[in-house]
């Protein structure tokens, strides 16, 4: 699909969100500019499926995402499980709705907090430190930062690194099954069901090896909690695919406007306000680009109808330039201050992870900037081809070590 | 340990009760017979729990029949 230039007079040819390509060789910001401008609420159809509601401004994606009584997550959260059933629905807590979300959510949440993760920032230093330590000269930044998962996935599930490159695989064939790298000769749909059960597979071994030597980790708190075994796999599933899929992105996404700026050594010159810069980077990249909810009642959104059953899917990449919140939406600025970004969600199914991808991006970033003199692009950045993962698969840069 | 028989009337009774549906031959999908990943795993706990072996989870998850996992069962 082909995004006409925006005119301002007058709305352009509507895009097609859930085409995998816009996303890819596209400008997809161009296309959600346009539809907040001039389809903020708007019905999308979807080949051989309905079709679904994107809503695309801010304060909409934020009423969606708070309104639990509404908006249901039992139908699935990403376009992928548009008009199939959720087998998951009430048994994994990000397919469930209040209450029964917070009894799974809870426990885990209480080792997720910031205080709790705290503990686990020198390992993910020294994790950090050892992925950058060979890097230097002509490098695939995608490449060096694709085990970032890592540096917390083996303190919270116990996974081994031995594991990851399989891994990282039937994740990505589980979040961006269209995209080139992860498509199997079989088609998108096969991709998304392998990945699926590929993944399935190996945590039911992981349940397995914690029941024999727990850990006191997130497999083992599951695990305790009064669930049938295909919810403690589910659940440990979307913990896998929540803390693997989108972090490389941040620093992927937010180095390459870097690059294209020439304002590197502008960051790098700052660690003491790191904490903005980090948030800035997740407003920008917003690599979790969209989320889908089922209306469960009629309702409406933005002052547009909308029935009950029909699909809402909220473009947290689009709220994040909406320009009536953050001026120069485009423009990616460290001192940006307030930030109220919605990379991480918003409502009772506010970003489980947050607070150790945050920890683990301040680190990262505090490393790369402390090892790196500067980045010089080195060929063509070539994005996801993915409607769910918005970020880059190929990166080719030369790399200076201070 | 069981024979191939007894394995298979043993799955066999097991796939009944987790997907509601007789009769099942050694030769049918466990998800084309309206099975999903979070009965697989249901099916496979309850299975190692009563034969106290660890099979290959990837056997009933990517090769999803009764024949397949009973060549597994007997292989461990
Ligand atoms: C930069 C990295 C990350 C981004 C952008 C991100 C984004 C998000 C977003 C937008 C949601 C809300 C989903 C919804 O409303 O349906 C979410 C939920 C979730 N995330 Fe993350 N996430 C990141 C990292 C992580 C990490 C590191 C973990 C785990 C260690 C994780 C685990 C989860 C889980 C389990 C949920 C479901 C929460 C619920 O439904 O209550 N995420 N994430």
């Amino acid at each position: 699909m082909r995004i006409a230039p925006c005119g301002h007079t007058r709305p352009p040819g509507r895009a097609h969100l859930a085409d995998p390509v816009l996303h890819e060789v596209g400008d997809p910001h161009a296309a959600l500019r346009a539809l907040r401008r001039w389809d903020p609420v708007g019905w999308q159809p979807v080949e051989g499926r309905s079709g679904f509601w994107a809503v695309t401004r801010y304060a909409d994606v934020r009423a969606v995402l708070t309104d639990h009584e509404t908006f249901s997550s039992t139908g699935g959260v990403m376009l992928n499980m548009l008009g199939r059933p959720e087998p998951a629905r009430d048994q994994q807590f990000a397919s469930s709705d209040p209450p029964r979300h917070g009894l799974i959510r809870g426990p885990l949440q209480r080792q997720m907090t910031t205080r709790a993760v705290a503990r686990h920032a020198p390992a993910i230093r020294s994790f950090v430190r050892g992925m950058l330590h060979p890097a230097d000269g002509p490098l695939d930044f995608a490449d060096l930062t694709s085990g970032l998962p890592l540096a917390f996935l083996g303190p919270l599930m116990g996974i081994p690194a031995a594991d990851w490159p399989d891994l990282a695989r039937w994740v990505a064939m589980s979040v961006a099954e269209h995209d080139p790298e992860a498509m199997l000769p079989d088609g998108p749909t096969a991709t998304l069901e392998r990945g699926h059960r590929e993944l399935f597979a190996y945590l039911l071994h992981l349940v397995l090896d914690h029941r024999r030597r727990p850990r006191g980790d997130l497999v083992d708190l599951l695990a305790s909690m009064p669930l049938r075994p295909g919810a403690v796999v589910a659940n440990c599933y979307s913990l896998l695919l929540g803390g693997g899929a989108a972090i490389p992105h941040v620093p992927r996404a937010a180095l390459a406007e870097l690059i294209r700026t020439g304002r590197y050594e502008e960051w790098a010159r700052r660690p003491d306000r790191i904490d903005r810069a980090v948030e800035e980077a997740l407003r920008f990249t917003t690599p979790a680009g969209h989320f889908m909810r089922l209306t469960k009642r009629d309702t409406t959104v933005g002052g547009v109808r909308i029935p009950a059953g029909d699909a809402v899917v909220v473009w947290l990449g689009s709220a994040n330039r909406d320009e009536t919140v953050f001026p120069d939406a485009d423009t990616m600025d460290p001192d940006r201050h307030p930030n109220r970004h919605l990379a991480f969600g918003d409502g009772r199914h506010y970003c489980l992870g947050a607070p150790v991808a945050r920890l683990t991006l301040r680190i990262f970033f505090e490393e790369l900037f402390a090892t790196f003199a500067s980045f010089e692009p080195a060929g063509e950045v070539e994005r996801v081809r993915s409607t769910w993962l918005a970020g880059i698969r190929r990166m080719p840069v030369v790399g200076r070590r201070r | 340990m069981p024979t191939r028989p007894e394995l298979e009337s043993m799955l066999t009774r097991l796939w009944s009760e987790k997907l509601n549906v007789t009769p099942i031959g050694v030769e049918d999908n466990f998800f084309a017979l309206g099975g999903d990943s979070l009965l697989a795993a249901d099916l496979l706990m309850d299975l190692y729990d009563r034969l106290g072996v660890e099979v290959d989870a990837a056997v009933l998850f990517l090769k999803p029949t009764i024949a397949e996992l009973v060549d597994e069962v007997l292989a461990s």
